[in-house]
């Protein structure tokens, strides 16, 4: 209960619409990073970034997946957002990963209908580093050129995967990386080169 | 860990607390000295809930309508964390209920406060109760048959 | 097609502040306030809560104000009110059955545990207009009884269902999340907690008319008023930060149970089936068509033939609804010229056809 009833946002409102903002700024350009302020405390393991999206994004209609790095937060999660947690990852609304190196392949997560493509899993990668002048080469919508992203810290298939899952688009999930109080988005539609 | 009886009597006082008046509440709360100390850990927010009802009335749920509710968390200064959840949009209400949620978990202040602040607000509703029923209870027919054919 | 026309901006504003004007009336007599709307106008409150979808008198109230008095625009005012707000979650479903009952009556058993209590009603008035009201003043206090209703009355049917030939209503022990047209749209076949949510949302004249279409003839289901009850329910909600239920208060509630002839069909025997009406505060009219809709709506999992528009589901949930069918309808008020030039055009192309077809014809006729 004392990790659970850590103060969130100082207000609410206006807190999370600059984070969703923000958020809203990396997602349309794929690769760029930007910086979210934080909730007042988050719990241990939780970088600001991290628990300002899920304060941000999660409520009571989200099923939320946390991989057992994250376990420890979903009281913390019920009693902030209200949102519930499901043991099932192809049933969650966004997923946290806190560790990248074993998180389950990325099929393992709801990627929506040919119908409702919006209706997949959104993933909350916390990694160890991020960087946007060197790594992956990053092409497609809200980019002009290209993108650079580097993230620590992912397991050798994760590039495979995220490659594989392009031809299946509009289906897909939206990958958010945090790290401190920086975030950095790989939506669906980005295509990925080496 | 709290036993039951104890969460059934949260339970009770946060019921008689968001059926009371926030100026009554208000006035219960300048009553305490000192004021007491706490800290807002979720500052009261005004949302809605879905109202559930069910199919012919006991069957399967489905989705009423909404209804306004308003929310908030404080930690009394002794740590306990206050809870307050009201109908409609008194965001002001929401956070003298949390309070008062805190408080009455001190052993030291809950027999003062249920007889100063939950057994009046108990006692009103009874009585705003009973004026209704016995207003409808006014408004029951009396059947009386006629016998005809005599 | 639409077409962007400027230069309204102006116009729209000066008509803005003139329906603002229209609004308040004539200064001299005194501006309405909310809670003179909310206590004396409360049946008007009632009606924008159960379409609007959303309680609150308050609210409400506001709504009639702002929109003079129209009820549809006020449920629209509410609608758009509730997308501003975040959901904390559902309630537990209510028990109507531990209502604190202002009214309750039975058509069907005269004797009722707890007798036929008619409350504050319309029934039997003789819709004669009172003068005295023109002049204001304090009515009487009602008579108070001895003693009181008891705090709960249980449900008529469940009491006096003794033979068991009145279908019953039982929770399933897991019941699935119920569909809510909030987040997800209309699908068909409509389950029937859709059609439920639908139906208590939907406008009380569209519902009114489908039952009394029913009554006429139109998918006849010799409906009698098993029992009409309004008063008080306590609504509980699961607080996440709490882990058990958390009472909120207290909403006022109407519902209409009612009780239809069925002549059975392969799996049922023949019985009475039942149709279900509620609507927030008092709307006993709106609870009693909405009963004798959602039973009409019943026809096909009964088995019965579907043969009117009241047992028709695409066409009452895709009607029933006031804020989308004003909005499709007045949008024909918006610019729609380069629509009509286009059809001027198709108009006087067929013309032309017509007149050369007509000449042509005349020509051959004349040789």
């Amino acid at each position: 209960m004392t990790t659970a009833a850590l103060p969130g946002f100082a207000d609410n409102v206006h807190d999370a619409q600059g984070t969703f903002r923000r958020l809203l700024d990396a997602m349309a350009h794929p690769g760029r990073i930007v910086t979210v302020p934080g909730p007042q405390a988050a719990p241990p393991g939780l970088d600001p970034a991290t628990a300002a999206l899920l304060l941000t994004l999660c409520d009571g209609e989200t099923p939320v997946w946390l991989d057992p790095g994250a376990a420890a937060i979903a009281d913390w999660l019920a009693f902030h957002a209200g949102a519930p947690v499901t043991t099932a990852p192809a049933r969650a609304a966004f997923a946290v990963v806190l560790q990248p190196q074993a998180m389950p392949a990325l099929d393992a997560f709801d990627w929506g209908t040919d119908e409702v493509p919006e209706a997949s899993t959104t993933l909350i990668v916390q990694v160890a580093s991020l960087a946007d002048d060197t790594g992956w080469t990053l092409r497609g919508p809200g980019i002009a050129a290209q993108a650079r992203l580097a993230v620590a810290g992912l397991s050798q298939n994760w590039f495979t995967d995220r490659r594989a899952m392009q031809a299946a688009f509009p289906r897909g999930v939206d990958v958010v990386f945090t790290n401190g109080h920086r975030v950095a988005a790989l939506p669906r539609t980005t295509i990925m080169e080496s | 860990m709290k036993s039951d009886h104890d969460a059934k009597n949260r339970q009770r006082r946060l019921a008689a607390l968001a059926r009371s008046e926030r100026e009554t509440l208000e006035d219960a709360l300048d009553r305490i000295k000192p004021p007491p100390r706490y800290d807002v850990v979720k500052p009261a927010e005004t949302g809605l809930v879905m109202v559930r009802g069910r199919a012919g009335g006991s069957g399967a749920p489905f989705n009423l309508g909404e209804m306004t509710v308003t929310r908030c968390v404080v930690r009394g200064a002794d740590g306990a964390l206050g809870v307050g959840y009201v109908a409609g949009r008194d965001r002001r209400k929401a956070e003298l209920v949390a309070i008062f949620d805190a408080l009455l978990q001190d052993p030291e202040r809950v027999g003062q406060l249920e007889s100063d602040v939950i057994a009046p607000a108990e006692q009103r509703r009874r009585e705003r109760q009973d004026h209704v029923l016995a207003r409808a209870a006014a408004t029951r027919v009396d059947f009386f048959t006629v016998v005809r054919g005599e | 097609m639409y077409v962007a026309v400027k230069g309204g901006e102006r116009a729209i504003a000066n008509a803005h502040a003139w329906l603002a004007e229209e609004r308040r009336g004539d200064p001299a007599v005194p501006e309405l306030t909310v809670a003179q709307i909310r206590e004396q106008q409360r049946l008007a409150v009632d009606r924008v809560m159960t379409e609007g979808s959303l309680y609150d008198p308050d609210l409400a109230a506001l709504a009639l104000k702002q929109a003079r008095g129209d009820q549809v625009e006020a449920i629209f005012l509410l609608r758009a009110y509730r997308t501003t707000l975040t959901r904390f979650g559902a309630t537990v479903p209510l028990e109507t059955s531990r209502m604190t009952v202002r009214r309750r009556v039975s058509a069907i058993f005269k004797d009722v545990p707890g007798g036929q209590v008619l409350g504050p009603t319309f029934d039997y008035t003789h819709r004669l207009l009172d003068f005295a009201l023109a002049a204001n003043g304090e009515p009487p206090a009602a008579p108070i009884a001895e003693t009181p209703l008891a705090d709960t009355l249980p449900g008529v049917i469940d009491v006096l269902n003794r033979e068991s030939l009145i279908e019953t209503e039982v929770a399933p022990s897991e019941a699935p999340t119920p569909p809510d047209l909030t987040r997800e749209p209309l699908r068909f076949p409509a389950p029937r907690a859709m059609r439920l949510q639908n139906l208590a949302r939907g406008d009380e004249g569209f519902l009114l008319a489908l039952g009394y279409s029913t009554q006429r003839g139109y998918g006849r289901n010799h409906p009698f008023a098993g029992e009409i009850r309004f008063g008080e329910v306590t609504v509980e909600f699961e607080a996440p930060e709490l882990g058990f239920a958390v009472e909120l208060g207290d909403i006022e509630l109407t519902e209409c149970q009612m009780v239809n002839q069925f002549a059975g069909s392969k799996t049922e025997p023949p019985q009475f089936t039942r149709g279900y009406g509620t609507s927030f505060g008092h709307g006993e009219r709106k609870a009693m068509g909405m009963a004798l809709v959602d039973r009409a709506l019943r026809a096909a999992e009964l088995g019965e033939e579907v043969t009117s528009p009241a047992q028709d589901t695409e066409f009452v949930l895709y009607h029933s609804d006031n804020v989308e069918a004003q909005g499709f309808v007045q949008h024909l008020k918006l610019p729609h010229y380069v629509d009509f030039q286009s059809e001027l055009t198709v108009i006087r192309g067929m013309r032309r056809t017509a007149a050369q077809t007509r000449e042509a014809a005349l020509a051959e006729a004349a040789e």
